[in-house]
């Protein structure tokens, strides 16, 4: 039967609407196995993205309160330019007053009024004059410098607007031989130089028409706000505080003595600011401990006595060993192991700090001696003074012997090791460095304090922080 | 109730179950359909064969919380339908992994072809031949409008090009593939 003809494309569509393929056995055998190879090692990737995850938000988290202190510091230093603003200000209030009541107001206005002052960036052509006029009275270099950067503002004014009302240069007048001739509106291009006769005249403004034939380049309101920031700043001597991370990061060197050797750790550290006055502490190091311990006459061989031959001299020293041949006497250590302290820090002054803690303390390398006290049989000679014969007995003699222990007990384990107190003295050398002195002790709890080994240290931390 | 209807009842216990067994089934039964797809989008069976199996992946990590009506064959077409849009999308995916961008066309002599009669049963080889002859963005137009049946407004937002691009490639589509239709009859029939 002949099917009826149709459009190509619609037959194309027909075709493939319910087009499928024939399963090829093995397809799922082999979709198996690709997704078995495709992620074998997902958990690790996800643990290393999971790490930089974490690493980077700790930094990003760090630079975030950096910068954040950053602005809470420009917020502090900005007034400074409201400060020059207001100085002028200022000092056209203050008019024919001291000049020492004129500072005081200057450090008043120029903190409160920091916004006004930005937005006054552009001093007026009549302040300009009238701090031209403050600073002909005698006022401090920081007010002749304002009218200064007046002046050069006026300059840039006076270039851009014709239509500027040029009263001010009539305060003027008052200079002694000014030949100040009243500006003409349209006058544009007599304005600075009139504004420079003026000052000319002015046999206290010779600084200031120094520092104007200095600034012959023009500047525009940004630049001039940002110089005179700068010029302020300097002037003022202002000391910018060093906006402080909430993190700490650190390196320790920390000699520690057990009661038997001394031994040096060091390490990095890194603390945590919670508040003004506590920190959380923690770190990783890398210690060594010396340490003995006495036992209390732990039996060696219990192999039976050998009774003494000869010699009723020797018999005394025989009588203590009448048991034993060998005794564990005292056990010698040297451990070294990774301590990771976590500890909170209480900063009692703006030097002084206590802290305590627990430190997790894992031994990766562990070396014991044991001394021994045994007895061992050994030939004497005596000669009798009588007789002159030689006699040969056999004595005892109690010897240490000291051996390489093959057991290791603490080596590989972790712990929940110590219980860490300390006090320091944190002293800053740079503005970002600081050096710690940090008497501590360490003492063994859990485990480690169960062990024959007397593991309690203590000793100084050095530390240099960043 | 059929052979067909206890599997679709068991895949959706299974579903319901969350039991991963049921994904043997599923990957069988739905092989051939996906392949079909992905073919059409690819020349290379290996490239198909990679599409489908990712495919698969992504519908087995989300198939559980596949959500139908409760009717057996609504959940066959919808289901079908899903596992479909999945292998469209990933085959889309590979495309433009594979090339920089979905914009490379082809130009060619604009040759208007209006209207071909089929008069011989058509076979799938065949026209996947043809299709793969098409440039890879007038292809997956064509694919995407006449065969999956998505508005040229969908498969501009699919293949991120304008509307009128797309309606473009489809005419230009349809018109190559009748060219290469006629060659072919032409070549079949002897009369070239």
């Amino acid at each position: 039967m002949e099917q009826p003809k149709k459009e190509l494309i619609k037959e194309i569509a027909d075709l493939f609407e319910d087009y499928e393929e024939a399963y090829v056995p093995g397809e799922w055998e082999n979709f198996q196995q690709g997704r078995k190879k495709r992620y074998p090692f997902l958990p690790i990737w996800l643990k290393a993205a999971a790490i930089v995850l974490l690493v980077s938000g700790v930094v990003v988290f760090s630079l975030r309160n950096n910068l954040e202190k950053d602005q809470s510091l420009s917020a502090v230093v900005k007034p400074s330019p409201a400060k020059t603003d207001s100085n002028a200000n200022s000092s056209v209030q203050n008019d024919n007053t001291d000049s020492s009541q004129g500072t005081e107001e200057e450090i008043n206005t120029g903190a409160a009024n920091a916004p006004a002052g930005i937005a006054a960036a552009t001093p007026s052509v009549s302040n300009l004059g009238r701090g031209i006029q403050n600073s002909n009275q005698g006022l401090r270099s920081g007010a002749v410098i304002t009218a200064d950067a007046g002046n050069e503002a006026l300059k840039n004014q006076a270039q851009k607007k014709e239509s500027l009302n040029y009263q001010v240069p009539q305060q003027l007048m008052p200079v002694p031989g000014s030949q100040v001739n009243p500006l003409q509106p349209k006058d544009k291009e007599s304005a600075t130089p009139i504004v420079s006769e003026a000052l000319a005249n002015n046999s206290v403004q010779k600084q200031n028409q120094d520092t104007l034939a200095v600034k012959k380049e023009k500047l525009n309101t940004s630049d001039f706000l940002l110089a005179e920031t700068r010029k302020t700043e300097a002037m003022a001597k202002v000391k910018p505080v060093i906006a402080e991370s909430k993190w700490d990061f650190g390196v320790q060197v920390m000699p520690s003595a057990t009661h038997s050797t001394t031994k040096v750790g060091a390490g990095l550290v890194t603390a945590y600011r919670l508040s003004n006055k506590l920190s959380l502490s923690s770190g990783i190091s890398l210690l060594q401990l010396g340490s003995a311990g006495n036992t209390p006459g732990v039996s060696g061989a219990e192999a039976p006595m050998s009774t003494p031959s000869v010699g009723p001299a020797n018999a005394e020293n025989v009588a203590g060993f009448t048991t034993t041949d060998k005794r564990l006497l005292t056990i010698q250590a040297n451990i070294s192991a990774i301590d990771i302290p976590l500890g909170l820090v209480y900063k009692l002054n703006k030097h002084y700090y206590t802290s305590a803690g627990i430190s997790y303390f894992n031994v990766i390398s562990e070396k014991r001696n044991n001394t021994y006290s045994q007895l061992s049989p050994v030939d004497k000679t005596s000669t009798n003074p009588t007789t002159g014969a030689v006699s040969v007995y056999r004595a005892f003699q109690t010897q240490e012997v000291a051996e390489p222990a093959v057991e290791k007990p603490l080596k590989g384990n972790s712990y929940l090791g110590f219980i860490n107190f300390s006090v320091g003295r944190r002293q800053n050398i740079f503005n970002q460095y600081s050096i710690q002195i940090e008497p501590f002790i360490k003492i063994p709890v859990g485990r480690l304090s169960t062990q024959e080994l007397n593991l309690l240290n203590s000793g100084v931390k050095f530390q240099l922080s960043f | 109730m059929d052979k067909k209807d206890t599997m679709f009842g068991e895949i959706i216990a299974g579903l319901s179950a969350r039991d991963d067994r049921i994904q043997e089934r599923i990957y069988v039964h739905y092989w051939g359909y996906l392949m079909a797809i992905a073919s059409r989008y690819f020349n290379d069976r290996n490239l198909a064969r990679e599409v489908v199996n990712d495919s698969f992946m992504k519908a087995f990590k989300t198939m559980y919380d596949f959500k139908f009506g409760g009717d057996l064959q609504d959940f066959q077409k919808t289901f079908k339908s899903w596992l479909g849009t999945i292998t469209v999308r990933t085959a889309l995916d590979k495309i433009r992994a594979n090339k920089s961008a979905l914009n490379y066309v082809e130009e060619f002599d604009e040759v208007h072809t209006g209207y071909v009669e089929v008069e011989h049963k058509l076979f799938a080889e065949d026209i996947l031949k043809l299709l793969h002859e098409l440039p890879d963005l007038h292809r997956a137009v064509f694919n995407l409008y006449e065969i999956e049946g998505y508005s040229h407004d969908e498969i501009a937002g699919m293949v991120n090009i304008p509307v009128s691009s797309s309606r473009t490639y489809l005419t230009r589509a349809k018109q190559k593939l009748r060219e290469l239709f006629i060659k072919r009859i032409g070549i079949t029939d002897g009369t070239a």
